[in-house]
């Protein structure tokens, strides 16, 4: 009955999760507004979901700026 | 009055109103169905204290009396659902009412921008600013992989609700309606009636908005509902254009026939009022009526629904009554 129930039932609630969007993770606004450390895994994934809605909305020019991002950090 | 519905906005003949709606929970609170009445109290306390004194008035649910409840509703100010808890429920709005925090709803909390004509842009950008001004003084309930934590986890994510409200008389009248309710549905997205889920479809009206909060940034679902719409809003003016070319006297007939029944209205249901005034605005988008405007009568739409009645009487009143009041209401409105 709480957020932190999203937690401790993580292992059943992620599959209905994805049925329900169609994906299991959240791109856009975060609450620390960008200033706070980010782990690279999930920047990297944040990456590939955008380049993902910028070919959806083609985008093709921002699409390729971001393809170019992600192929420098997968490199490091 | 109806402070948030102006003359302004985009595609303003089609489009009646643009909607942003985020929710949001604080991260050591049990959300609003588990919550106790003390600990509600507190989420009540924590959002209002961080909110501008100066900007938005603050009101607790159960200080206001059941049918001024039921007239927010109707002006799209609170949703019905606030209205589900309302020991616990409250919630902020700014003089102009087009700015609504509402508190104890389905989540701690629920910002509301609306404007009228397609401005989406716009209104998220006011919607954004205020959950900014939150998100500094509360700690939302927030996961690095699924985003800001919702109570329903059809919500997770972005929390994002983005809506339009459209008219669209025309394609209903030649039931291409029904394939651009298939294609909307296609994209992802879903269709509702005026008041929210569940709701019909009153008046032409058609309510369209995201269905998935989680995996696209905000701009992204902004984009989608507002090139959508765009799409959507064209296709009813060429509609529109077409019936008039092709059957301009049977046309010019149902416009005027809704125009002398609603200036000559004795007593009105608001079913039959609703579905003339749709006639009525048609007329004035096609020119045919000049002595009125389209946003007086999407005024007026509100103005006739049952609770908004008795508030504008100061009384409860019983069917007969009503319809009697909604007929002088209109007879008085339309010139």
């Amino acid at each position: 009955g709480c957020s932190h129930c999203y937690n401790a039932f993580k292992g059943r609630l992620t599959p209905l999760i994805r049925n329900i969007h169609g994906h299991e993770s959240h791109v856009g606004k975060t609450p620390d507004k960008g200033d706070g450390v980010m782990k690279t895994g999930t920047e990297l994934e944040k990456l590939k979901n955008k380049l993902r809605e910028a070919v959806e909305l083609e985008e093709y020019e921002k699409a390729a700026e971001i393809r170019d991002k992600i192929k420098e950090m997968e490199n490091l | 009055m109806i402070f948030w519905l102006k003359d302004m906005g985009e595609f303003r003949d089609v489009v009646v109103s643009s909607r942003i709606r985020l929710a949001r929970n604080l991260d050591n609170y049990r959300f609003p169905i588990r919550i106790g009445t003390d600990e509600a109290r507190q989420v009540y306390d924590d959002v209002i204290r961080s909110l501008d004194k100066n900007k938005y008035l603050s009101f607790k649910m159960k200080d206001i009396p059941v049918i001024e409840r039921n007239m927010l509703v109707e002006k799209h100010i609170i949703s019905p659902a606030l209205l589900h808890t309302p020991n616990i429920s409250g919630f902020a709005m700014n003089e102009q009412e087009d700015e609504t925090i509402m508190i104890n709803e389905e989540d701690h909390i629920r910002i509301q921008v609306l404007d009228s004509g397609l401005a989406l842009k716009k209104a998220w950008k006011k919607a954004d600013e205020i959950d900014n001004q939150l998100g500094n003084s509360l700690r939302y309930a927030y996961d690095e992989k699924i985003g800001y934590l919702t109570s329903c986890p059809t919500n997770l994510g972005t929390g994002l609700r983005v809506s339009v409200m459209l008219h669209l008389p025309a394609m209903e009248m030649t039931k291409e309606i029904n394939k651009v309710l298939t294609t909307i549905t296609q994209f992802g997205l879903a269709v509702r009636g005026v008041y929210g889920e569940g709701t019909k479809a009153l008046g032409s009206l058609y309510q369209i908005s995201n269905q998935s909060t989680l995996g696209d940034s905000e701009e992204t679902i902004i984009k989608k509902i507002d090139h959508l719409t765009r799409q959507i809003a064209e296709k009813e003016r060429i509609t529109r254009k077409n019936i008039f070319e092709k059957s301009a006297v049977s046309f010019e007939d149902k416009i005027f026939r809704a125009y002398g029944i609603l200036k000559n209205t004795r007593i009105i249901s608001t079913d039959e009022a609703v579905r003339l005034i749709s006639f009525l605005k048609l007329g004035i988008a096609s020119g045919l009526i000049t002595d009125n405007n389209i946003n007086d009568m999407d005024k007026l739409f509100i103005e006739i629904q049952p609770a908004s009645l008795q508030y504008i009487s100061r009384k409860e009143m019983n069917d007969m009554e009503r319809d009697i009041k909604r007929a002088e209401i209109i007879r008085n409105k339309i010139n």
